[in-house]
C-alpha cells in the first residue's frame, strides 16, 4: 500500500528524513512513532508529494509517486496535527465540499453517520472556525472518511480531543481497517498505537531504527517481560541459579518484602524453568505477576539505544 | 457511545458491491485535466462564498460608483462652467476609473489568495485532496473573473442610472469593452497570484504589491514630469537617458500594465477600433495565461506548506 526505497529528505547539511524504506501492508494499522523533530511528518508530506525528496522514492497503491502525481490522493484521507478552518463555511459545508472535491456524488448520507458518530450533528450547522480544537479534529476526521479512502493518515488523530472523543475515533479507526482499509497513523499517544496498530515503525533523527509487530520489537530489543514474584521467603541460592537460568535477563530482590522481579527477554518463555528452580531451593510461590514490556517503555529503550549509539559513533 | 460506523468501501469496486449502488461513489474523471477542471470549479466557490460574505467586495463595489460619479459631477460642472460640452463617448471615464478599482481590488485580492492560507495551514489541508498547482492557480482565475463580475454588475446599472438622470446616456460604443474587460484584468490577477504563490508570507506578499503598484506609479508620473523639463534648462541633455528610459518602460507597461490595458481597451472601444480593441484583448489573455503560468510555476517551487 505504502512503499519507500531509500526515501530521503535533506535541508542543507540536516537530514530530516534519511535513507527510509516502509513498507505499509495493505489492510493493517501502522504506527508510526517517534520523538518531535523525528521526521514524521516530512515523511507524511513526501508521501502525499506536498515535498519533494532529495533521494529515493515512494510508491502508493503500487504506482510511483512522481513530481507531478496528485490525482491518487482521491485514495487517500488525511488528518493533519493541526486542523485549520478559516473559510466562512459551516462545519457540513466543509466536508460537502471536500467531498465534492473528490468527485463524491452523494456525500449525504455518509456525512451524516459520521457527524452521529463522532457527536458533531448538532453542531454541525455553526462555523468550521469557531469550532473547538477537538471539534475541528473530529470534522477532520469526517473530511478524511467522507470519500471512502483506501488509505488514511492519520497525524496525531487524537491530540486535542477529550476521553470520549479518543475512544470514538480509535472505533471508527478499527471499524475502518475492519472493512479492509489501510490506516498510517502518527501519534505520541503511545498508549493508543499500542492498542490499535497491527505493525510500528518507530523513527528517530530521520531513521527507521525498527518496523515490526510489537510482539517481534519486544523480541529483538530481547526484553519481553517483567515478572514480579512473591515468595514466603528467599532462599540463600535462588537469586544466582535464577540469573543463571536460559532467558533471566536480571534478578532483582525487593527491599521491604520477600519479593523477586525478573526481567525475561522475549525469546524464552521461563516461567516453568523459573517456578521449577524456586521449588527445587525450598522456595514456596505467593503470587506471580506477569507484564509485557510497554510500548512506551520499548519506545524509550530504541531511541536511546540510538542516541548511545550515536554518541559512540561521533 | 459506540460508533456505529459504516467503514470505507474500497474506491475500486468489486462486482458484488458496484451492483449494489454504493453511496458517496467518486466519480472518475476521464482525464487529468477533467480533475482540475472540477477542482477549479470546487475551489472557485469556496472563494467566491468567501469573497460575497466579506465587506471587501462591497466596499470595492461602492468605491467604484463614487468614483464614477465624482467624474460624472466633474463633467457636469465643466458644463455649467464653460456652458458646453462635448462628449464622444460619455461615462467613458467614469467605467474606466470603475474598472480599474475592480482591477487593483483584484491584484490585491490575488495577492493574499495563495499566501495567506498558506501561512494558516489551510492550503496545506486543500493539498490533501486532489489538488495541484495547475487546479489553485485555475480556480483563483475563475473566482476573480466572477468577482470582477459582481463588481460590475453591481456598480454600471448604477452609473448607467446615473448619466441618464445627468443626461450622460451610457454610450453603447462602450459594451464591447466592457465585456472584453474582463480578459483585460487577467494580469492583474496574474500577477497577484504569482506575487502570492512567490512571496513567503502574506505580508510580504502584500509589501511586493505595494512595490510593484509604486513602481508603475513611479514610471508613469516620473516621465510624465520629465516631459516638463524645458528643452532650455540646464538639465535637459543630463536627464535625457532617464527620459529615454522612462519612455521605453513606459511604452512596456502600455503592454504589460493591467490598468494600461483597460484603459487601451475601453479606449479603443470608444472610438470603434474593433482590431485594437481584439489587440488589447489578446494582449490581456497573453499576460493571464504568462503570469498564471508563473504563479503555477512558484506554487510548485515555493510549495504549499506555511
Amino acid at each position: 500500500m505504502i512503499a519507500t526505497e531509500q526515501l530521503t529528505k535533506r535541508y542543507g547539511e540536516h537530514a530530516a528524513v534519511e535513507a527510509l524504506d516502509l513498507d505499509v501492508r495493505p489492510a493493517e494499522i501502522y504506527g508510526f512513532l517517534g520523538p518531535n523533530g523525528a521526521g514524521k511528518t516530512t515523511t507524511i508530506h513526501m508521501l502525499l508529494n506536498l515535498v519533494r525528496p532529495t533521494a529515493g522514492r515512494v510508491c502508493l497503491f503500487g504506482e510511483p509517486v512522481g513530481p507531478g502525481s496528485f490525482a491518487y490522493r482521491r485514495q487517500i484521507g488525511v488528518v493533519a496535527e493541526e486542523p485549520v478552518e478559516i473559510s466562512r463555511m459551516t462545519g457540513w459545508e466543509v466536508v460537502r465540499a471536500f467531498a465534492r472535491l473528490c468527485g463524491v456524488k452523494q456525500p449525504e448520507p455518509r456525512m451524516e453517520e459520521l457527524f452521529h458518530a463522532l457527536d458533531l450533528w448538532d453542531a454541525r450547522e455553526a462555523l468550521a472556525h469557531d469550532y473547538s480544537r477537538g471539534m475541528r479534529q473530529k470534522l477532520s476526521l469526517i473530511r478524511a472518511l467522507v470519500h471512502e479512502p483506501k488509505l488514511l493518515i492519520l497525524d496525531e488523530p487524537v491530540s486535542g480531543l477529550d476521553p470520549r472523543g479518543i475512544r470514538q475515533v480509535r472505533e471508527i479507526v478499527s471499524a475502518y481497517q475492519q472493512r479492509g482499509g489501510t490506516v498510517f497513523i502518527s501519534s505520541h499517544i503511545l498508549s493508543e498505537i499500542e492498542r490499535t496498530a497491527d505493525r510500528i515503525g518507530i523513527m528517530h533523527q530521520g531513521r527507521l531504527l525498527i518496523e515490526d509487530t510489537l510482539a517481534g520489537i519486544r523480541q529483538r530489543i530481547g526484553r519481553g517481560r517483567t515478572l514480579a514474584i512473591e515468595l514466603a521467603s528467599i532462599p540463600d541460592s535462588l537469586v544466582s541459579r535464577l540469573a543463571g537460568e536460559p532467558g533471566v535477563m536480571e534478578v532483582a530482590v525487593a527491599e521491604s518484602a520477600p519479593w523477586l522481579e525478573l526481567l525475561l527477554d522475549g525469546q524464552h518463555d521461563a516461567r516453568a524453568a523459573i517456578s521449577r528452580i524456586i521449588t527445587e531451593a525450598g522456595g514456596v510461590i505467593l503470587g506471580m505477576e506477569s507484564e509485557e514490556m510497554s510500548l512506551e517503555e520499548a519506545f524509550v529503550t530504541i531511541t536511546t539505544q540510538n542516541v548511545t549509539r550515536l554518541a559512540g559513533a561521533q | 457511545m459506540k460508533a456505529t460506523i459504516s467503514p470505507p468501501a474500497a474506491p475500486s469496486a468489486s462486482p458484488a458491491s458496484s451492483s449494489a449502488a454504493p453511496r458517496g461513489a467518486i466519480a472518475r474523471p476521464s482525464s487529468l485535466w477533467a480533475l482540475r477542471w472540477r477542482v477549479m470549479i470546487e475551489v472557485a466557490r469556496q472563494e467566491l462564498r468567501d469573497a460575497i460574505f466579506g465587506w471587501p467586495l462591497y466596499l470595492t463595489a461602492a468605491a467604484a460608483v463614487l468614483a464614477g460619479a465624482v467624474l460624472v459631477y466633474n463633467q457636469l460642472r465643466s458644463v455649467a462652467q464653460s456652458g458646453l460640452g462635448i462628449v464622444s463617448c460619455a461615462l467613458f471615464s467614469p467605467l474606466l476609473a470603475a474598472a480599474s478599482l475592480a482591477a487593483l481590488f483584484l491584484a490585491a485580492w490575488s495577492t493574499l489568495a495563495i499566501a495567506r492560507p498558506r501561512d494558516q495551514g489551510a492550503l496545506r489541508v486543500l493539498f490533501f485532496g486532489p489538488v495541484d498547482a495547475v487546479g489553485l492557480v485555475g480556480a483563483h482565475l475563475l473566482a476573480a473573473l466572477v468577482v470582477y463580475g459582481l463588481i460590475l454588475l453591481m456598480a454600471v446599472p448604477l452609473l448607467a442610472l446615473l448619466g441618464l438622470i445627468a443626461n450622460l446616456p451610457l454610450s453603447a460604443a462602450l459594451l464591447p469593452g466592457l465585456i472584453a474587460s474582463p480578459m483585460l484584468v487577467l494580469p492583474a490577477v496574474g500577477i497577484g497570484l504569482f506575487i502570492s504563490a512567490i512571496a513567503p508570507s502574506g505580508r510580504s506578499a502584500l509589501l511586493l504589491f505595494v512595490i510593484v503598484l509604486a513602481f508603475i506609479v513611479a514610471v508613469q508620473i516620473g516621465y510624465s514630469a520629465l516631459l516638463q523639463i524645458p528643452p532650455t534648462s540646464r538639465y535637459y541633455d543630463a536627464l535625457l537617458f532617464l527620459r529615454e528610459t522612462a519612455r521605453v518602460l513606459r511604452d512596456a507597461l502600455q503592454w504589460l500594465s493591467p490598468l494600461a490595458l483597460l484603459s487601451g481597451g475601453l479606449d479603443a472601444a470608444c472610438r470603434g477600433g474593433t482590431r485594437e480593441l481584439g489587440l488589447q484583448t489578446l494582449a490581456g489573455l497573453g499576460g493571464g495565461a504568462a503570469w498564471s503560468a508563473l504563479a503555477v510555476w512558484a506554487v510548485r517551487r515555493r510549495g504549499v506548506l506555511p
